[in-house]
């Protein structure tokens, strides 16, 4: 099994690719249970948000993420894009076996993620960002031009 | 019945326009003085319940109207602008308090305004997503705020502060940017978007806030309405899909 080092989470914030991994990753997560104190009607109460059950996406295994993805709950194409980054750079075998459960509509994303395959925390962030969610341009823009700045943060404009 | 192959071709490919930001949905900053009718401006920013000077398009001043106020209608009014990306867009507009009043210890009156999911005719919905800034007023000492949604009430104590109050007679330009799918940000100017205010990004909504459609201004959660009213104006609202720099 491949497993990664625990992203970097003082880079948490960043509006950067490496921030979004960060930030797509602790959506995955387990969380315990907190309480925040609201104002509800007049009055300050206290509100407990229950316990979430999770996993950490740099040491789980990986039927716990390709579970992930067959599941029905609300997803983003973001969160997708990321979890199949992850199986590939963790997993490459298995992955690669794993074609037959790919919907055919995400058929073309697999073979270019496979192909263009990273093990870099910045590549794994970069589907969060606009123009960079699939590798195969469905959903791309041909009007917007993407640049990335020097302190790694981008910059998304009309051409 | 189930949901055959080729509705789920459809709704695919609706999710991906949404995703995609592809600029079709774009609108140039509205001043609002192209409506000749009150019935032309309800078309574009339509009024909930129905037009009314607490809650309308104002044809004399060129300009929306909204009064958040105790009272047992949800007064919301809203402009639908389509599938919007769920990675990058920029939302400008203009705003004014006019007036805020008080009554008791506290209170939660003010509007939400908000991009979201669903359009004006909802309110609590456990279903919508919404990313929104806030004039928050309680007890008339309360900064603005940035906050977000996931399947709940735009208003849910998510909310990130300003070190601005929201105060009468406070007139800004507004705008608000989706930077990527975990993080959007509110920067507030003292005029037509040179001189910055204050800026407040929250970077680490969830990237499922997602199926937005609707720019709407609503009474901050009905429920929890006590007593007191915030007046507001809005006018100049201008919206750019897929992008995060206004061009």
């Amino acid at each position: 099994m491949g497993l990664m080092p625990l992203f970097d989470q003082t880079k948490v914030f960043d509006i950067t690719p490496y921030g979004e991994a960060v930030r797509l990753s602790n959506e995955f997560r387990a969380k315990p249970e907190t309480t925040i104190n609201r104002k509800i009607g007049n009055q300050f109460v206290d509100v407990v948000i229950p316990a979430k059950s999770g996993f950490d996406v740099e040491t789980t295994d990986f039927n716990t993420l390709t579970t992930w993805l067959q599941t029905k709950k609300k997803k983003s194409q973001s969160q997708i894009s990321f979890i199949h980054r992850i199986l590939s750079i963790r997993f490459p075998t298995e992955y690669a076996q794993y074609r037959d459960n790919i919907d055919k509509n995400f058929k073309a994303e697999f073979e270019l993620i496979q192909s263009q395959s990273k093990n870099e925390v910045e590549w794994l962030g970069l589907c969060g960002f606009q123009n960079n969610v699939r590798l195969d341009k469905l959903l791309t823009n041909s009007k917007i031009r993407v640049t990335q700045n020097k302190n790694q943060t981008f910059t998304i404009k009309r051409k | 019945m189930p949901m055959e192959l080729k509705d789920l071709n459809m709704f695919t490919s609706i999710l991906m326009k949404q995703a995609m930001g592809d600029g079709t949905i774009d609108f140039a900053v509205d001043d609002m003085t192209s409506y000749s009718t009150q019935g032309a401006f309800d078309a574009v920013y339509d009024p909930q319940p129905s037009h009314s000077s607490t809650n309308g398009g104002d044809l004399t001043n060129d300009r929306i109207n909204h009064i958040a106020k105790l009272d047992t209608t949800s007064y919301a009014i809203g402009r639908t602008i389509g599938a919007i990306s769920d990675t990058a867009f920029v939302l400008r507009d203009h705003f004014r308090i006019t007036a805020n009043t008080k009554n008791g210890s506290g209170y939660s009156i003010c509007p939400v305004i908000s991009l979201s999911s669903l359009d004006n005719t909802n309110d609590d919905d456990t279903t919508m997503d919404s990313l929104s800034f806030v004039p928050y007023s309680d007890n008339l000492t309360r900064s603005y705020q940035i906050t977000y949604g996931d399947g709940e009430t735009p208003f849910n104590g998510n909310n990130t502060n300003f070190t601005e109050t929201a105060t009468v007679n406070d007139e800004f330009y507004k705008e608000h940017t989706r930077l990527s799918a975990t993080s959007h940000k509110i920067e507030l100017f003292t005029d037509a978007y040179s001189t910055s205010q204050e800026s407040k990004t929250q970077s680490s909504i969830p990237s499922t806030i997602q199926g937005l459609t609707d720019y709407v201004i609503r009474n901050v959660n009905p429920s929890e309405n006590q007593s007191g009213s915030m007046d507001t104006w809005w006018d100049d609202v201008g919206f750019q899909d897929g992008v995060t720099s206004w061009v």
